[in-house]
């Protein structure tokens, strides 16, 4: 068996055969992808075995392999038939009651530990809302990532990075819970956002109904968010007071656009460049500094540097890789 | 500037409602994310699936079903997560399109049933090029099977052309599931060497 590893063609055989047989998962995928890339001859051998697959699958009617698939339907039929030997013929209800019991067990474990995990990932500058399987929906904004994993007890949702808003169907045997660093907000049936603001810094602002927001390492009870509240955890495990949410700002992404009332330039350029893949940068403190307020479609960088250019006496330089803005002269 | 993959989402009559705004712009995000995958698999994958399609089809038809493969990919709907499985999906779709495709070219010419996977001398209706065009490739795959030890075989077929999960063939035919990958491979290895000898 050990020459499986030393000719191409096998480790072709062995990939594709791995891909069936539904235990491929992501990390499998990106080893598979590497294989593939590393050698011109592997991805060759890799499509004969496509070939070879599908090809099969237009000779299903042929004679001699309709004579082969009957005999493999008499295994099957076979393996499948209940097989009960004499001595345990003397005792059928016993039987009956075990095979209840395993049968019935078994189902109630598969059921409740059944999982379903999808991922779900946004770029630069991209949005989406996806719907779940339950018809609760995540809308996610710019470089955001997340993974939901449902099950029958509960609905969880990790969080790796951006900001998302979920509106949150009502089951009270499944609660909904979304983890990011190390803190989870829950909740039964509401709509609330959590955004990972700075790599250390949750906040999690909750558009209806009550939210439980917990840091993993804070004891004592998880702190009750209303409607309208918005609460923030540190990963050190420190939970801000309850304060008003920024709802007008939550509201504003999801409509394409961006609203700054009265704000740095710095806070709002550091807001636009989370959708830009060229990055705006500021050339001194002095225009950091200056405050602007208005309204900017999300995407439409050219508007904002315009606006930037017209009213508050900003140069823009395009570069290569960014953005400069400086000072008029 | 404008590589940004924004979408445009109507604008919301009541910006008040949250739940509102997700509802109507469910749709064309989600589609337009998938489209844009769909563009990518079939960028990488276009000039594999070209190759396949003309072992069966003459190169311009084949030119024909790879954008048909697209748009199936496109009209599948649901974003297929692991590329290994979006390119299985690809290659399935294509050879589903050989047999419509040759299907056609039956009915067309010919009252005569001809399937394209018969031995049957009636296929001398067809074009000269088209009666050699994969007909070897597949006459040695079917050698091959008839010809792998019985229990690889009965593993292949009834991944092949019953859909059954490893963990369902690993009951079938007693053995462990590691095993039945290790036939499974062990299969498409002597198929795989058996198409690569055919140019």
């Amino acid at each position: 068996m050990r020459r499986w590893w030393f000719n191409r063609g096998v480790a072709a055989a062995e990939w594709f055969a791995r891909i069936r047989s539904g235990s491929f998962d992501l990390g499998a995928n990106t080893r598979w992808q590497s294989w593939l890339k590393r050698d011109s001859s592997n991805s060759a051998s890799f499509e004969r075995m496509e070939t070879a697959w599908e090809s099969a699958g237009l000779i299903g009617e042929r004679p001699a392999i309709q004579g082969l698939l009957r005999e493999v339907d008499r295994l099957v039929a076979r393996s499948s038939a209940p097989r009960i030997s004499r001595n345990w013929r003397m005792y059928p209800v016993a039987i009956g009651l075990a095979a209840i019991l395993i049968i019935t067990t078994s189902a109630y474990l598969q059921w409740v530990s059944q999982a379903t995990s999808t991922s779900y990932v946004t770029a630069i500058g991209e949005q989406r809302v996806v719907m779940l399987e339950d018809q609760s929906s995540v809308s996610l904004n710019t470089a955001t990532s997340i993974r939901v994993v449902y099950s029958r007890r509960s609905r969880s949702v990790e969080m790796l990075a951006g900001e998302a808003v979920f509106s949150v169907v009502h089951d009270e045997a499944r609660p909904f819970s979304v983890r990011a660093l190390a803190g989870s907000s829950t909740a039964v049936g509401t709509q609330y956002a959590v955004r990972i603001a700075n790599p250390d810094s949750i906040v999690v602002s909750v558009l209806e109904g009550v939210v439980a927001v917990k840091a993993d390492s804070t004891p004592g009870p998880a702190a009750r968010v209303l409607a309208g509240q918005a609460v923030s955890y540190e990963k050190s495990g420190a939970v801000s007071p309850v304060r008003p949410a920024d709802l007008e700002q939550i509201r504003a992404w999801q409509e394409q656009r961006l609203v700054f009332t009265d704000v740095p330039l710095r806070d709002a350029v550091a807001e636009f460049n989370r959708y830009l893949r060229t990055p705006v940068v500021l050339a001194g403190a002095d225009i950091a500094n200056r405050r602007i307020s208005g309204v900017y479609r999300i995407g439409h960088e050219d508007a904002f540097l315009n606006a930037l250019q017209q009213l508050y006496q900003v140069q823009v330089i395009r570069g290569e890789g960014q953005i400069l803005l400086q000072p008029a002269p | 500037m404008t590589d940004l993959q924004l979408q445009q989402t109507p604008p919301n009559d009541d910006p008040g409602s949250g739940t509102e705004s997700l509802q109507t712009s469910r749709c064309d995000p989600v589609a337009q994310s998938q489209a844009a995958y769909a563009t990518l698999l079939f960028n990488r994958y276009r000039a594999s699936l070209h190759r396949y399609l003309a072992r069966f089809v003459p190169a311009d038809e084949a030119d024909e079903l790879v954008q048909e493969t697209y748009f199936r990919l496109l009209r599948h709907g649901e974003t297929v997560q692991l590329e290994a499985l979006a390119r299985a999906f690809l290659f399935r779709t294509a050879t589903n399109l050989v047999r419509d495709h040759h299907r056609r070219k039956q009915v067309r010419r010919s009252d005569l049933h001809v399937p394209l996977d018969d031995h049957d001398p009636g296929e001398e209706h067809l074009g000269p090029e088209e009666q050699l065009l994969g007909r070897q490739l597949l006459d040695i795959v079917e050698e091959t099977i008839a010809g792998m030890p019985a229990e690889t075989r009965s593993v292949f077929l009834m991944s092949r052309f019953r859909d059954m999960s490893y963990p369902e063939i690993a009951h079938a035919l007693n053995l462990s599931a590691r095993t039945v990958t290790r036939k499974m491979a062990e299969a498409m290895e002597m198929l795989g060497t058996a198409v690569g000898g055919i140019p």
